[in-house]
């Protein structure tokens, strides 16, 4: 009875061992999971803040005011480059503000397997709002122009199959809501060329081993496959760039008079500037950043 | 004639007490080494717990490790500035203002007037800017060039050049940066550290990404 007594608490003691052992083992494993799918959420920013500052992107938060919010405006035929190709700057047979241009048809960013631009989805901003469980039409927000996207890497995703983009690492990220204030930080629908404004990124990052099989950077898949993976890990970050009008080709310089840089051009006049260019919209700082929980 | 006491002719019978015979003495021994045998694995897989357990913490130490060096990756890449005609990492070379600030720049750094011609030309700044960003052709458009400490090169873009070659300096965890896309500048850094599993045998390498573009890019004109 007394070696049997003496097994069982050995037996005991051992599985209390493992059991705490384990424990820990499953703990650090999460939160090097949970760093990795924070890691994923940062990096997708930088990607999406930084498809907003590619030449072809800069005009598609802003326009001028009197337009009002329209097609012309926010993807302005007049400014459109008919291929998807744009001179470099210091060609002398260029105009000076054609990296200023959209680019025509949405062949900007978006692709076919083979290359050629997908004509499909025109870029194009589109507002949202903050997702959360009592929102339902979380994706949408405020609609503006039949919802087409803003860019492959940085549009909000509506159930094309192309939710989340792959960053390498086993980390995906997929944007999740932009939205627009002005200098006052109440709600716009386009960044206005005589003041600054702020655009807010949410975006998701998933780090999710399991999605990755004969997946290169670039790729992307579905919501619903990464969501239904017990085994993924998923960080929400939202960060606020101030958004600065300037005129193309000539830096940061004036807004409306006050100086966000060193040239003389001011973004609410770039046309009388010695070399007509138009104005664009650069994302500059980061001026606030929140982390939250959402629901998978 | 039966007695109805037989105790008071026979005297008082005791059961014998049980001694130890030979099947006794094996289970005494078996249970001994079966106690020693219990006692030694309870042992090694307190060893093997424990040596998990330390493969672990070191496991976590080198991703916490790579996530600092990610952070001052991401310092290197808002201190890298353009000041006397040339890129830098410190802050000191240019009177402690960084890009993120507004009055970064005082004098222009896209054009600048000839002392001899009198005619406006470009900076170096605006130069650097479009060093090799070629044409924004869509196929060109991801720039897979991976950037080597032994391959800096200003010739290739020397808005670059100072911050890849410090980010290398920095920590030997980088195990290559990747230029990603031109225009905007935006890197792939792949950081790497292998933990090696002890007494267990073998390794494993921690695989961290970081996507950075330096706030200085945005300043181009371009």
């Amino acid at each position: 009875m007394v070696i049997f007594l003496l097994v069982l608490s050995i037996l005991t003691t051992t599985l209390a061992l493992t059991s705490r052992t384990t424990g820990g083992l499953y703990a650090q494993s999460y939160q090097s999971k949970l760093r990795l799918a924070k890691d994923a959420a940062e990096n997708g920013l930088v990607v999406v803040a930084s498809e907003f500052n590619y030449p072809g992107n800069r005009r598609v938060i802003g326009g001028d005011e009197g337009y009002g919010i329209n097609n012309l405006d926010v993807n302005p035929t007049s400014s459109m480059w008919g291929s998807n190709e744009i001179p470099p700057l210091s060609s002398s047979t260029d105009y000076p503000n054609k990296p200023c241009y959209v680019y025509n048809r949405g062949g900007a960013i978006r692709e076919e397997n083979d290359g050629s631009p997908n004509e499909e989805y025109n870029i194009i901003y589109k507002a949202s709002v903050v997702p959360n469980r009592e929102n339902d039409n979380r994706f949408d927000g405020l609609s503006l122009n039949n919802g087409r996207h803003t860019s492959w890497f940085a549009s909000i995703a509506q159930g094309q199959g192309n939710d989340f983009h792959y960053l390498g690492n086993n980390q995906f990220y997929r944007p999740i809501a932009l939205r627009l204030y002005n200098s006052n930080h109440t709600i716009a629908g386009i960044a206005v060329e005589d003041d600054v404004s702020y655009l807010t990124v949410a975006v998701e990052g998933f780090y999710s081993p399991r999605q990755t099989l004969n997946k290169k950077r670039g790729d992307i898949i579905a919501y619903d496959d990464v969501s239904g993976d017990k085994n993924s890990v998923k960080y929400t970050l939202q960060k606020e760039f101030q958004v600065v009008p300037r005129c193309c080709s000539k830096g940061f310089g004036k807004v409306n008079g006050k100086s966000y840089g060193p040239s003389s051009a001011d973004s609410n006049s770039c046309l009388a500037t010695t070399i007509n260019t138009t104005t664009e919209w650069i994302l500059r700082s980061v001026s606030r950043t929140s982390a939250f929980n959402s629901a998978p | 004639m039966r007695l109805s006491r037989p105790w008071l002719t026979q005297g008082l019978r005791f059961k014998q007490p049980p001694v130890p015979d030979s099947f006794s003495l094996l289970e005494t021994v078996l249970a001994a080494v079966l106690l020693v045998v219990t006692t030694l694995s309870t042992y090694s897989l307190f060893q093997v717990n424990m040596n998990v357990s330390k493969f672990s913490h070191e496991l976590d130490a080198a991703d916490r490790e790579l996530s600092a060096n990610m952070q001052e990756i991401r310092l290197l890449g808002a201190r890298l500035n353009w000041c006397n005609d040339t890129a830098s990492v410190s802050p000191a070379d240019c009177g402690q203002v960084l890009p993120l600030t507004q009055s970064y720049y005082s004098k222009s750094l896209i054009k600048k007037t000839d002392a001899t011609t009198g005619v406006d030309v470009d900076t170096e700044f605006a130069k650097a800017c479009k060093k090799d960003v070629g044409l924004y052709q869509f196929p060109d458009r991801f720039y897979f060039e991976i950037l080597s400490k032994d391959d800096v090169n200003a010739s290739k873009d020397p808005l670059l050049t100072v911050l890849v070659k410090a980010i290398f300096e920095y920590t030997s965890n980088v195990k290559r940066i990747v230029l990603l896309e031109k225009t905007t500048r935006r890197l792939l850094i792949e950081l790497e550290k292998s933990v090696s599993k002890g007494e267990l045998g073998g390794s494993r390498k921690v695989t961290r990404y970081l996507y950075l573009v330096p706030e200085v890019a945005k300043w181009c004109p371009s």
